[in-house]
């Protein structure tokens, strides 16, 4: 089957996202494994045509026949890009009708035809990737692009041999991805500071539509200005060291980039970062090295007028949408460079404090909201069901008091979990069933649902009995919990409506308190789940000491009995996890050391001591597997 | 699946009725039943291409962890390579590096990681990265004359390109662009 994608058409970079299973969109990587392709095609000597990265590797061996920036010129008249075309390397002239022409090789392209090959690398690349073919496109253009730049952009899809299904803009596909359009009405400003444009848009949504109210920006401000600041500060602070400037030579500068671009990146998770370049350059006396550190601070300070000049068009778009900062609902971030604090700083600053939504990919969500577009107009989004989950865990209650989640918290329903549980004690006829809804580890602090009692188990030793438990949560969040007695088949259940009808504010809530809580709720279950253990151990080895009777010599079997009776005690006691430990460690060596002792008879009395110290972490062997709790005792 | 009302003949009219009405809404129940069943197919389609689409994934990003790992030790190759060459070949240090840059070289080959470009090399931009531009009356045009910081390729994927100088022969223009647009190619 063809597939459908979205492609964001950058200036410096390109990206490429389609539909995956259940409606979402990801990101495709190119031929070389790359999330982004530059947008730069290049015409070889030897008259072969190079694409993306492979192209900008030559682009300073063959300057005047590597095009980039084509964005740039695409759907314009040779009046309008004066300034631009003096900055490019490459030759640009005028072609018919007034119309823009890039001269390569002697030979001239439109700059739809250059971007027209970045397009069928992306559609060649994904194709590859998705296994299908790929025949149709949306493509993304700035907000502020004319009818001849969406035009052009159109027919630079055509000319890739692509059916381009609609041209959209950039800021609305950002609100796509982030599924703004499903909102009510709402004003939405996105931040779009990319590799070497920056682009504010001003949107409204609402009700499936969305309409760009205003935009603003800065054609020539970009992550790439940041990288030059540090370039130029490392360069300055080496020549006052050492009296060489690095920028002369080639080498050094490419390095110096390199370095000025990952320290770049590093200072938006750190607050300082070191820069290594040894043996950058050599002179008389032998070689030199670039060993310096950049502060968060010293950044800022390099950058500051940067970022101010994204100020002024942010306030321009607020001022001719005729809004005011607190009248924005929503802010989205584009562009690798809104990873920057300071650049966050900023838009938190012009936007009345609002906290900018930055979950999706900044370098991708402008594709991803073109690839959700392109699954909306070919009808595969329609067919998606919006799945629902679980806002809180779901269990029951077990032996100590704790809550034994059955289907966790984010669980995509329709869901059905089963567990199969037993009793606490001999001859236990009953179970209660309490259904839980809550993150805590104590039954006790979450929220109790129900609360039914399984009758009719046949009288036998504790943990003998397999009661099957069966969570079964429909797509409308009705929970129905049964529980089954395996052997007599006796069955109990409850149907409980009640399970995500929470609002969100009260399921947050919740979620923060288990948070809050975490540390002293794992402490409480540590302590519970232990004694609960040594409970077990205390058991078995009180019926392993009744079967071997006299088979045991007596001072093992005083010992044993004493253990017992101290793990009662500390059971009795609540004991904590310093006494409750030992215990259990102790227990398991008697267990192992009776049989032998008791097989050994009374002449071989000397058993292991059962006095080791240890932390009791392994688990009771012989226990039957299928006891997963134990259900407290009524 | 949903049956057809059974009809017994000779029946009341009320029974008539209501299988009038079921017969009516038999078609749309049809409909009905098999988007559904479209839908489920889908669902569980979904999820088995979801299962292996993982898992390929999963391959992918073991693989380039690994690659990433290797990358940032290159740049620690990359020092002891440039140390070597600026040391003067009697010099004890440099014996010691040399050992160490083959044991680094033993490592690397072992991982399968092959070095790419040697001067005298053509230059390939799938291989190499020009990072400048150098006129020579001996050298053939677009070979490599320098390497600046070499390469390294992993089975078919190039885990970073070598970095070349690369030789011109002299033209009598002498037009190689300017050095304002290198820039803004390779920013």
């Amino acid at each position: 089957m063809a597939k459908a994608v979205g492609i964001d058409l950058g200036t410096t970079n390109s990206v490429v996202a389609a539909t995956v299973e259940g409606g979402q969109a990801e990101v495709v990587p190119n031929a070389e494994g790359s999330r982004v392709t530059p947008s730069v095609v290049a015409f070889t000597e030897e008259g072969e045509r190079l694409v993306g990265q492979v192209a900008k590797r030559q682009a300073i061996l063959n300057p005047e026949a590597t095009v980039y920036s084509a964005k740039r010129f695409i759907g314009r008249r040779w009046g309008e890009v004066d300034e631009e075309a003096k900055i490019v390397s490459y030759k640009v002239v005028k072609g018919e009708n007034d119309a823009v022409r890039f001269e390569v090789r002697g030979k001239q392209y439109a700059p739809e035809e250059i971007s027209a090959q970045v397009l069928r690398k992306l559609a060649d690349d994904a194709a590859k990737y998705l296994g299908e073919k790929v025949t149709e496109a949306v493509i993304t253009v700035p907000a502020y692009f004319n009818d001849s730049q969406r035009q052009a952009t159109k027919d630079a899809g055509r000319i890739a041999g692509l059916d381009v299904l609609r041209i959209i803009n950039e800021p609305t596909a950002a609100a796509l991805a982030y599924g703004l359009d499903k909102k009510g009405s709402e004003s939405v400003l996105v931040f779009d500071l990319g590799g070497g444009t920056f682009d504010v848009s001003l949107l409204d949504v609402g009700d499936g539509v969305i309409e760009v109210r205003a935009t603003n920006g800065d054609g020539h401000l970009g992550g790439d200005d940041f990288d030059k600041r540090i370039v130029d500060w490392l360069a300055e602070e080496f020549r006052n060291d050492q009296g060489i400037d690095l920028r002369q030579d080639p080498q050094a500068l490419q390095r110096l980039y390199e370095a000025a671009e990952r320290a770049k990146v590093e200072l938006s998770s750190t607050t300082t970062t070191q820069i290594n370049l040894p043996f950058v350059t050599a002179d008389a006396a032998g070689p030199k090295h670039l060993n310096t550190s950049l502060t968060r601070a010293k950044f800022e300070q390099l950058s500051e007028d940067l970022i101010e000049r994204c100020r002024g068009p942010v306030e321009q778009a607020l001022a001719d949408a005729k809004l005011s900062a607190d009248d924005i609902d929503e802010v989205i971030l584009v562009g690798g460079s809104t990873r920057i604090p300071k650049v966050q700083e900023l838009v938190r600053r012009l936007t009345g404090g609002k906290e900018p939504n930055q979950t999706v990919n900044p370098d991708e969500v402008v594709a991803i909201g073109a690839a959700l577009q392109a699954g909306v107009l070919k009808g595969e989004v329609e067919d998606v069901v919006l799945l629902d989950v679980t806002p809180l865990s779901l269990g029951l209650e077990t032996m100590g008091g704790v809550m034994t989640k059955v289907i966790e918290r984010n669980t995509t329903i329709p869901a059905r979990r089963t567990e199969v549980f037993s009793t606490a004690e001999d001859n236990q006829t009953a179970v209660d069933i309490v259904v839980l809804q809550g993150e805590r580890e104590l039954a006790a602090d979450n929220r109790q649902l129900a609360k039914f009692r399984l009758e009719g188990i046949r009288p036998a030793p504790r943990g003998e009995p397999q009661v099957e438990v069966t969570f079964d949560i429909d797509a409308n969040g009705i929970l129905n919990v049964s529980a089954r007695d395996k052997e007599t088949g006796a069955e109990q259940k409850v149907t409980i409506t009640e399970t995500t009808n929470l609002d969100t504010s009260e399921v947050e809530r919740m979620i923060k308190e288990a948070e809050e809580h975490a540390s002293e709720d794992k402490q409480r279950r540590e302590e519970i789940d232990a004694r609960n253990e040594l409970d077990s151990l205390a058991h078995q080895a009180g019926r392993l000491v009744e079967e071997l009777g006299e088979q045991l010599p007596v001072n093992q079997k005083a010992q044993a009995e004493q253990l017992i009776a101290d793990a009662r005690g500390a059971i009795a006691e609540q004991a904590n996890l310093d006494r409750v430990r030992p215990l259990i460690s102790d227990l398991q060596q008697i267990l192992q050391a009776l049989p032998s002792a008791a097989a050994a008879g009374h002449t071989a009395g000397n058993g292991n001591g059962a006095s080791g110290e240890g932390d009791g972490e392994a688990a009771g062997e012989g226990d039957d597997e299928v006891v997963d709790a134990e259900f407290t005792r009524e | 699946m949903p049956s057809s009302p059974v009809s017994d003949g000779g029946s009341e009219p009320a029974v008539d009725e209501a299988e009038r009405v079921a017969d009516e809404a038999a078609p749309e129940i049809e409909a009905e039943l098999a988007r559904v069943e479209d839908r489920y197919k889908r669902a569980l389609a979904d999820l088995d291409n979801y299962r292996k689409r993982s898992a390929r994934e999963v391959e992918r990003r073991v693989a380039e962890r690994n690659e990433q790992v290797v990358k940032d030790w290159l740049e620690a190759v990359d020092s002891v390579e440039r140390a070597l060459q600026t040391q003067g070949p009697t010099n004890e240090i440099a014996a010691g590096l040399r050992a160490v840059m083959e044991q680094m070289e033993a490592i690397l080959e072992r991982q399968g990681v092959v070095q790419v470009g040697a001067p005298g090399d053509p230059f390939d931009p799938e291989l190499h990265e020009a990072v400048a531009v150098r006129e020579s009356d001996e050298a053939p045009d677009g070979t490599i004359a320098e390497v600046a910081r070499s390469g390294y390729v992993l089975g078919d994927k190039v885990l970073r390109p070598a970095q070349v100088v690369v030789s011109r022969r002299r033209r009598e223009d002498g037009d190689l662009g300017n050095d304002d647009s290198q820039e803004e190619v390779e920013g």
